[in-house]
């Protein structure tokens, strides 16, 4: 009995695994240089987000949507032609002090930023820019 | 012994995980693909300069991306991939594309001075401006390269209108279209099938 417990945790285990491989990652770090500085490092699993995005108020929701109803079906066209390039360097511009790169790296858009006040590296699954957008317009005004 | 229920069970639990991980692998398989076939044709933007510190600037954007992303921008006097253009500073943009897209070949402008030459002709089904500075030392020298079909495709939009979308579409093959040059710096902004501007 127990081994069939484990056998079903195991499976459950597994599925649930490959389920958020595929999905990718979320991944957000900042790093200010000066004295006391933040350090803030975040890695979610890119499936949780819209999940995540039920849980919030629908008010903020809505306030999210308003905003960004404009942009949104540039973000959802772009997200989708972006997804289907290969891997590239996109942008990459230095200056004296700064340096921004965004390249696409297998199905996920990777941006880092350096400065001397902070070094910030965001990457995230372009499906799931698509997924996001798609749940604002749905409580968009204009839905 | 395991009983045939159980090995069902196991059976089902195998097949839902080889599915899984099928499943995890499409995308990575679909990335590979994507990096084996290249149809794009690229737009790059390099900007060098040659101080120490200077500035880098390198921007490579398929041509495919801009054409779909263009129409759903609604912002000023850009809409659906077409914008519109006014009279600026007395000139009438679009009749002057107009008239250079139906005149013979030949040199519309040409100015020699003590401190720079500008030539601007019509010449092998391209439009071409050439300047060049010689003031204080500079040696700005910039050349522009339109091809004439990329203006037709520009006017055929309606009245005060230019089609940016059907201009991109008119961009054919690996084509020079900017390159600024001075002491200090270099610019170019060019067409080709590689997705990096090396």
């Amino acid at each position: 009995m127990l081994g069939k417990v484990m056998l079903g945790l195991a499976g459950t285990t597994a599925l649930a695994g490959a389920f958020l491989v595929q999905q990718g990652t979320v991944r957000v770090s900042v790093d200010e240089h000066r004295a006391n500085g933040r350090h803030v490092h975040l890695l979610v699993p890119a499936a949780l987000v819209p999940m995540g995005m039920r849980f919030v108020p629908v008010e903020n929701l809505l306030d999210a949507a308003t905003q960004a109803r404009l942009f949104l079906p540039t973000i959802r066209v772009a997200s989708a032609e972006l997804a289907r390039l290969p891997d590239c360097d996109l942008v990459e511009v230095q200056d004296v002090n700064k340096y921004v790169k965004i390249t696409k790296r297998g199905g996920s858009l990777v941006i880092d930023v350096q400065s001397p006040e902070e070094t910030v590296h965001v990457s995230f699954p372009l499906r799931l820019t698509d997924r996001v957008a798609a749940q604002l317009e749905s409580v968009g005004p204009s839905a | 012994m395991i009983s045939p229920l159980e090995q069902r069970r196991m059976f089902a639990l195998v097949t839902a995980l080889l599915l899984a991980s099928t499943a995890a692998q499409v995308p990575i398989a679909a990335g590979r693909a994507a990096q084996g076939t290249q149809p794009d044709r690229w737009l790059h933007v390099r900007v060098d300069n040659q101080e120490a510190k200077g500035e880098l600037v390198r921007i490579n954007l398929p041509l495919s991306f801009a054409e779909k992303v263009l129409p759903t921008i609604k912002h000023d006097k850009l809409r659906n991939g077409k914008i519109t253009v006014d009279q600026a500073n007395g000139v009438d943009l679009r009749a002057l594309l107009e008239a250079v897209r139906t005149t013979k070949d030949g040199e519309f402008i040409t100015v020699q001075g003590t401190t720079g030459d500008v030539r601007v002709a019509k010449q092998g089904g391209y439009l071409l401006v050439h300047a060049r500075e010689n003031k204080d030392g500079s040696k700005k020298r910039v050349e522009v390269r339109v091809p004439l079909t990329v203006v037709d495709a520009l006017l055929s939009a309606g009245n005060n209108e230019l089609d940016l979308v059907a201009g991109l579409r008119a961009l054919q093959g690996d084509t020079e279209l900017v390159t600024v040059k001075d002491e200090k710096s270099t610019v170019r902004i060019w067409l080709d099938s590689r997705s990096t501007s090396d």
